[in-house]
């Protein structure tokens, strides 16, 4: 099993609703999200995908979700949350902060009756003390670190996280390898006694509330190499485009994609189909739906491996 | 996060500037006038909203006299050009706009425009020279505004050319040491396009009396370009500056003389949402 880790940002929530409502993932890939923001968009989300599994973090440590849910006024938003959860596939799990200050004052937002105890999640070794203190999940997304691996529980379910994607603090620095090897935990997590693995797929773990004009498009493509392992490959617009022409950049960068596919046999996912269809019409999706279609190929690529499809063709 | 420098406190971690730190104190007292530091109390209640922007004027006048960093400079041009001499209903301001290579700290749009570049004491002028050649091929008026310290070395930096001089008293008050002239010399139309966004520039298409380019999307960009550049840099300078004015409608909202003095800048120029901005308007009623 893989557990995408999502921070639930506009792009990434219409990412997985298209793919649920495709059908594409959902049996084998359940998606881990983080909300950001609590607006209409991510309840809209939990409508959607109702019937779909999905893990939600009640106590997420980045964005303004929390402070956005206690100073909502509008009831109804409020009530809409309520009737899409109950009844629903979602599952509620927490995230084990670093630090004690980030425990407190966390409201309560979900609705009365639901728990939040299905799974927690530990990133970092400095959340070792308090998931010493709160064993009763169960499940656990941890880090792949001896000291949080021992804490766990014999009878519950182990989860190994790792943040795989390279992140780099430009665009344009991802020329310096645009070819990178990924994960291969999906050759080895059942050996190593995990019931699934969990990354940040293309996005990283790294948080950023402000977005500002790029001096460089990056579009990251994950593929299959011949033995089998993920590698991610960056295709990235030339130098000195102009910092209004990201449509021209967009050009640029994505020239590569379709012969690059070609040549590695890389499966035409839908999310990948979407994309080749603009680079063939000389449209500009905008940088957010770049963003979706990217995380689209990759969670659809996993769902189909782990179904037996061929990945490679 | 109640108090004026907390709130900068919590914009200093938020934003991870890297601020002039050898006066420290002051640095983080101007991040109070940050747009992060604004959007954090825009959602807290009145009360707490008016005991910030209590400490906020007196931060401010406090930077007044002993401290005159860039916000200073920024909110007294703001006030004494903008809301002073002329008035928002005909007049845009800009901070931060990129021209060429370099950011302008503050430009005026109204019959003209005008750059003004901000060298405040705690400046050095080592970039000044390319900073000035990028606004002149975008803008024909270029106006230097320094402290009195700065004063005698941008003189000469400014002495042989159009380029004009103001220089900041201690109170915040101004002196036109040497005025601007108009030079249109450097205009070139690529760079004024540049200026622009895509509506923008569709419509300067337009305006200079032509078909937009049918083209496939992604080259929009380059042949819209090929097009402005064939028209001599004057007349696209001029349609520019006209389309410029009207960016930014949703920042010329609510009456800001009603608003606390040393906010004004800052609110004029954050990225506040107009509920947002709502709520220092109605403060000061």
């Amino acid at each position: 099993m893989y557990y995408p880790y999502l921070r639930g940002k506009q792009y990434e929530l219409l990412a997985l609703r298209e793919l649920y409502e495709k059908k594409l993932i959902g049996k084998h890939v359940i998606p881990i999200i983080e909300p950001v923001r609590f607006n209409s968009g991510f309840v809209l989300f939990l409508e959607k995908t109702k019937r779909f599994r999905t893990y939600i973090i009640t106590n997420p440590q980045v964005g303004s979700f929390l402070f956005d849910f206690s100073n909502l006024n509008d009831d109804s938003l409020k009530e809409r949350l309520s009737s899409s959860v109950i009844g629903s596939l979602v599952e509620f799990g927490q995230i084990i902060p670093v630090s004690n200050q980030q425990i407190n004052n966390v409201p309560v937002w979900i609705p009365a009756g639901c728990s939040d105890a299905a799974f927690c999640f530990a990133e970092s070794e400095l959340c070792k003390d308090r998931l010493e203190t709160s064993p009763d999940f169960e499940a656990f997304i941890v880090d792949d670190s001896r000291s949080l691996l021992r804490l766990i529980p014999e009878n519950s379910v182990k989860i190994v996280f790792k943040d795989c994607f390279p992140k780099q603090k430009k665009n344009s620095l991802y020329t310096n390898s645009d070819d990178e090897f990924f994960s291969d935990e999906h050759l080895f997590f059942k050996k190593d006694g995990f019931a699934g693995f969990s990354d940040a797929s293309v996005i990283g773990m790294d948080y950023s509330d402000s977005g500002y004009a790029p001096t460089a498009v990056a579009i990251h493509l994950v593929y299959f190499s011949q033995n089998m392992e993920l590698r991610v490959h960056h295709f990235v617009s030339e130098e000195n485009y102009e910092r209004n022409n990201i449509a021209g950049m967009f050009k640029s960068a994505a020239e590569a994609i379709p012969e690059f596919v070609k040549q590695n046999k890389v499966m035409k996912t839908s999310g990948l189909i979407q994309l080749l269809g603009k680079i063939e019409d000389g449209s500009f999706p905008g940088l957010g739906v770049l963003k979706k279609y990217s995380i689209m190929h990759h969670l659809e690529l996993m769902e189909a491996y782990f179904a037996g499809k061929q990945v490679r063709v | 996060m109640n108090s004026f420098s907390e709130g900068c406190t919590e914009a200093k971690i938020k934003q991870n500037d890297n601020m002039n730190n050898s006066v420290a104190d002051c640095s983080l007292a101007s991040e109070g006038f940050s747009s992060a530091a604004l959007k954090n109390i825009a959602c807290q209640n009145y009360s707490v909203m008016s005991s910030w922007v209590k400490e906020s004027e007196a931060t401010f006048s406090e930077m007044l006299e002993s401290y005159q960093n860039e916000y200073v400079f920024l909110n007294q041009l703001f006030n004494k050009i903008v809301l002073g001499t002329h008035s928002l209903n005909t007049t845009t301001a800009f901070s931060q706009l990129w021209v060429e290579n370099s950011k302008a700290d503050f430009v005026v749009i109204n019959g003209k425009a005008v750059v003004y570049e901000i060298k405040t004491d705690l400046d050095n002028l080592s970039r000044l020279e390319g900073q000035l050649a990028d606004y002149y091929k975008a803008f024909s008026n270029v106006v230097v505004v320094c402290g009195e310290k700065n004063l005698p070395s941008v003189l000469r930096f400014a002495e042989a050319s159009s380029v004009g001089v103001l220089c900041m008293k201690r109170k915040g008050s101004f002196a036109t040491i040497k005025p601007y002239i108009e030079n249109n010399d450097q205009l070139d139309s690529e760079a004024i396009f540049r200026l622009l966004r895509k509506p923008e520039y569709t419509e300067l298409i337009l305006s200079l009396g032509e078909d937009l380019p049918v083209c496939k999307e992604v080259d929009y960009y380059q042949e819209c370009k090929a097009i402005v550049s064939s028209y001599p840099a004057i007349e696209v300078a001029g349609k520019a500056m006209t389309i410029l004015k009207k960016r930014d409608r949703i920042k010329k909202e609510g009456s800001y003389k009603t608003i606390p003095y040393s906010l004004r800048a800052s609110l004029y120029f954050s990225n506040l949402t107009k509920k947002e901005r709502s709520r220092f308007f109605d403060l000061a009623v």
